[in-house]
């Protein structure tokens, strides 16, 4: 009897423990989020505002959604890349690219005035972001788009459920058109330095899609007489991620340098390299522009997945 | 002709002689038949040249033919009357004016017309569509606060 009662409360005690551990790392599982755009077009014509259409966006953080407009003689392409930096911040990297036809040259040909613009925005939900296609122009006339995010929580079987966008008010003409995708943002890059075929230095970063990241790749060579004290600077930019089947491709822009620990000094060896593959698969680049690589075979592998947590719609 | 007084009878005729040189010639005139001659020479030139200036009314009356004594020294004699050259010049600098101030507005409008004929990207009008609002304005994106433009 008295062998079953401490069992017993043995038992009650690891159950207990199991159970407070349990709660513990509940907690320490972030709550699952939802982010929500509302895309709203706005008159403001002497002092009077009218809404000519309204369109919501919501999914998982890292939506990408452009904005464009045509009409008359302009066109306007934008693009937003959103990533949740912090529980109340919201990194926005805006692409805009007009287009106006401005007339006809001396032969007649159509002139067109062209920009080109990118920004990054830190923005809180307490913000929004103002997009004038036409700029400021008239005081008494202006078009507006307002972007104001929130951020919703969500089931953890809501994370996982695809974009949603509703139109909830549309222009008739159709001038403003409007187009939300979901794909990984962050990356894990791992790259390999061989020489003849031998794997002698490994580094990996994590990269934010259309930034670049560094890579360090340590070259420096045991067991031969001479040592070649020098490291290889790896830049990389993941600059497209492309739906496709099988599998989604990933087109990266890079360049290596050689470094000198000793000197300090930094040669180009590949400057504006590019590359696309299949994701996650292993892609192979040589090193023939320096001579001095050139005799020990050197080449870069690289290997690129989404992060963790990261997927595409 | 042995007289040398051709000039002085078209002077008479002109009336541009004094009295007393006028006299002198009319009774040499009366003496001189080839004088008498020359002065209906004179005389019948003077009809014809006049005849188109009556015909057209620019020659108020015959009186206007006299010179006075002031008038004697000029003697250039206008088709047209001064207030007459002066108005067809302003006229002249006026078209003139008008040619230069205005002609290149049209090369600006033919243009404009070629513009507008040039087929607009999406085909809509400017009347109904958003590019009324197309001031030809550079695109800009900016943060705003969140609370104002909702309260609007």
């Amino acid at each position: 009897m008295k062998i079953n009662k401490i069992l017993f409360y043995v038992f009650l005690t690891i159950f207990g423990i199991f159970l407070a551990g349990d709660k513990k790392s509940a907690a320490r599982q972030p709550t699952p989020t939802h982010v929500r755009f509302q895309l709203t077009t706005v008159a403001e014509s002497s002092g009077k505002r009218e809404v000519l259409s309204q369109t919501t966006i919501e999914g998982a953080p890292g939506i990408d959604f452009n904005i464009d407009l045509q009409t008359g003689n302009f066109k306007m392409q934008s693009g937003f890349l959103t990533d949740l930096i912090a529980p109340d911040k919201l990194k926005l990297r805006a692409a805009l690219n007009t287009r106006r036809f401005y007339g006809t040259s001396p032969a007649n040909l159509p002139l067109y005035e062209e920009d080109s613009q990118t920004k990054t925005f830190e923005i809180s939900f307490n913000e929004m972001l103002v997009l004038l296609p036409f700029g400021r122009g008239s005081m008494n006339e202006t078009l507006k788009i307002e972007i104001t995010p929130t951020l919703l929580s969500a089931s953890a079987a809501d994370a996982k459920t695809p974009i949603k966008i509703n139109f909830d008010k549309q222009i008739p003409s159709g001038e403003i058109t409007v187009s939300a995708v979901k794909i990984p943002h962050r990356f894990i890059v791992e790259a390999f330095l061989l020489s003849n075929n031998r794997q002698i230095a490994a580094g990996s970063a994590e990269c934010l899609l259309e930034e670049i990241g560094e890579i360090i790749l340590d070259a420096k060579t045991s067991g031969k007489p001479q040592s070649v004290d020098e490291s290889l600077a790896l830049k990389i930019k993941i600059d497209k991620y492309t739906r496709n089947r099988p599998k989604d491709l990933v087109g990266i822009n890079f360049s290596v340098d050689r470094k000198s620990s000793a000197t300090g000094e930094s040669f180009s060896i590949i400057n504006g390299a590019a590359a696309i593959n299949i994701i996650g698969e292993e892609f192979s680049y040589r090193l023939e522009n320096d001579q001095r690589l050139k005799n020990q075979n050197y080449e870069i592998k690289f290997r690129i997945r989404p992060a963790p947590g990261e997927q595409a719609d | 002709m042995k007289c040398d007084y051709g000039e002085q009878i078209s002077m008479l005729i002109d009336g541009e002689l004094s009295a007393a040189a006028s006299e002198k010639i009319t009774t040499h005139l009366i003496e001189c038949e080839d004088c008498r001659a020359l002065e209906r020479d004179f005389l019948f030139f003077r009809r014809e040249i006049q005849k188109p200036a009556a015909e057209l009314g620019l020659v108020s009356s015959a009186a206007s033919i006299k010179v006075s004594e002031k008038q004697k020294e000029s003697r250039l004699k206008l088709l047209f009357p001064a207030p007459a050259i002066a108005l067809m010049a302003l006229i002249c600098v006026g078209l003139g004016i008008w040619y230069f101030a205005f002609y290149p507005n049209k090369n600006k409008q033919i243009s404009s017309e070629r513009e507008s004929r040039a087929v607009p990207e999406t085909g809509y009008s400017n009347d109904s569509s958003l590019a009324r609002f197309d001031k030809g304005g550079r695109a800009e994106i900016y943060i705003a606060p969140r609370e104002t433009n909702e309260n609007q």
